[in-house]
This record gives structure tokens, C-alpha cells and sequence, in this order.
């Protein structure tokens, strides 16, 4: 067994699924970062709407400001989601090629 | 002859068994499996959010009263879904998000019923917001297989 070559193939498999699953997921994430703009729009026009109309106070929109913190921190909790994701497939996938190598070489009687 | 033909065969059995165990006990989980019980719970919470501020921007009577019973019952939708998700693994960053929907709404709740009356503008403000709470909740739960 060269077990260079194996781990180089774990490797190659690492990079691959990374490669494969980091595709499909952009659009995730994209759709995440677009969330956060569009929604943004929407937040704040209604915010100044709010302010304008003279129907909020200083400290409504101040409570309001702050909310955007968690806001945002929500949408990178998203992020996180996707790339544990991204990352559980990539690890299966390399310990199963390693896995398959080694029963590969154990004797068959 | 034909009992050590039997005995290797269990043997190759054996361990081919062995080795499946072992792949799927080194399988790592850093996320949960899809759920659509939290799937579904979710969208019913954003749909009952957005129903509670819609009524109070069309209606005259905006007093925090006449929509207690609505605020329960979504307190009580959020909570459920908190308790749900506590029961997955790996769900620490999505218990976390609902968590931070809940201290937004509330909060909100705790406003409207300090103030008692809140204006059409403030009742979008908040729909607005815990809207931007939800959504992703649901990119979270639909990016898992």
C-alpha cells in the first residue's frame, strides 16, 4: 500500500468535494447577502417612514438602530450553517476514500 | 473442507461489517438533518408575525389589548420551536437564531404594550424587522439536506 498516494487521494477528495459543494452552495450564501440588502431597503424606508410621520421617537428609532446588529449577526449564524455544511461533506467524503483504501489492502480470506 | 469454506466466508462478513461500522461511527456531523417539523414551524411563525401587524395596520382599534392574545400564541410558537430545535444536534447556530427572533419580538410586544396604542408606520417597522429575523432561520434549515 503507498500510503503517500492514499493520502494524497484523501486530500484530492477534500479538495474536490470543497470545490463541488462550495458551487452549489454560493448561491446559498448569495442569497443570504441579498437578503440582507433587500430587507435592509425595506427596514429602513419604513424607519425613516416611522420618523417622519412623526409618529416615533428618537429612542424608537435608536432601539431600532441597534436591532441591526442582531440582524446581521442572524444572517452570519446562516453563513456559519452553510459552511459546517460545506465542511461535514468534505471530511465524510475523505474519510470513506481512506477507509476504502485500507480495506482495500486487508486480506480477503 | 466445506466448514473452512463457511468459516472464511463469516470471516469476510465479519469484516466487511466491521468496516461499515466503522465508516459510519467516523461519519462527522457538524450539522443537523433537514427538518420540515422546524421548517414548517418557522414559516407559520413569519406567517403569523406578518398576519398580527398587517390586522393592526389596517384597523382603527391599535390598542396593545385587542391583540394580547395574538402575541401569546406566537410567544408560544417561538418557544415550541426553541424547545424542538434543542432536541436536534449540531443545532447551536439555528437555536440561536430563533433565540434572537424571540428577543425581538419580544421586545416589540413589551413596546406596543408600554406604549398601548402604536402607530401604522411602527406596526411595519416591527413586521419589517422580525421579518429580517426570520428569514434566515429559513435559509439555515433549507441549506441542510
Amino acid at each position: 500500500m503507498d500510503i503517500k498516494q492514499v493520502l494524497t487521494d484523501t486530500l484530492n477528495a477534500i479538495k474536490q468535494s470543497l470545490l463541488n459543494t462550495l458551487g452549489s452552495t454560493e448561491g446559498q450564501v448569495v442569497n443570504v447577502a441579498e437578503s440582507y440588502v433587500l430587507d435592509g431597503e425595506d427596514r429602513i424606508s419604513a424607519l425613516l417612514e416611522a420618523m417622519s410621520s412623526g409618529e416615533s421617537d428618537i429612542k424608537f428609532l435608536l432601539r431600532r438602530l441597534a436591532d441591526e446588529k442582531n440582524i446581521l449577526l442572524g444572517q452570519l449564524l446562516s453563513i456559519e450553517v452553510i459552511a459546517k455544511g460545506v465542511a461535514e461533506n468534505a471530511i465524510n467524503n475523505a474519510q470513506a476514500i481512506l477507509l476504502n483504501a485500507i480495506k482495500s489492502v486487508l486480506p480477503q480470506n | 473442507m466445506f466448514v473452512l469454506s463457511k468459516i472464511k466466508v463469516m470471516k469476510k462478513l465479519l469484516l466487511f461489517i466491521l468496516l461499515s461500522a466503522t465508516l459510519f461511527s467516523c461519519m462527522i456531523h457538524l450539522v443537523p438533518a433537514k427538518s420540515p417539523i422546524a421548517l414548517v414551524s418557522t414559516q407559520n411563525i413569519q406567517k403569523d408575525i406578518g398576519s398580527l401587524y398587517d390586522r393592526i395596520m389596517v384597523s382603527s382599534d391599535k390598542t396593545w389589548n385587542t391583540y394580547a392574545l395574538d402575541y401569546t400564541a406566537i410567544d408560544v410558537e417561538i418557544d415550541s420551536l426553541i424547545s424542538y430545535d434543542k432536541t436536534r444536534s449540531n443545532v447551536s447556530n439555528i437555536v440561536h437564531q430563533v433565540i434572537l427572533l424571540q428577543s425581538a419580538f419580544t421586545e416589540y410586544e413589551g413596546e406596543h404594550k408600554a406604549k398601548g396604542r402604536i402607530a401604522t408606520s411602527e406596526a411595519k417597522v416591527y413586521k419589517s424587522y422580525l421579518n429580517s429575523f426570520i428569514k434566515p432561520i429559513l435559509i439555515s434549515e433549507n441549506s441542510l439536506k
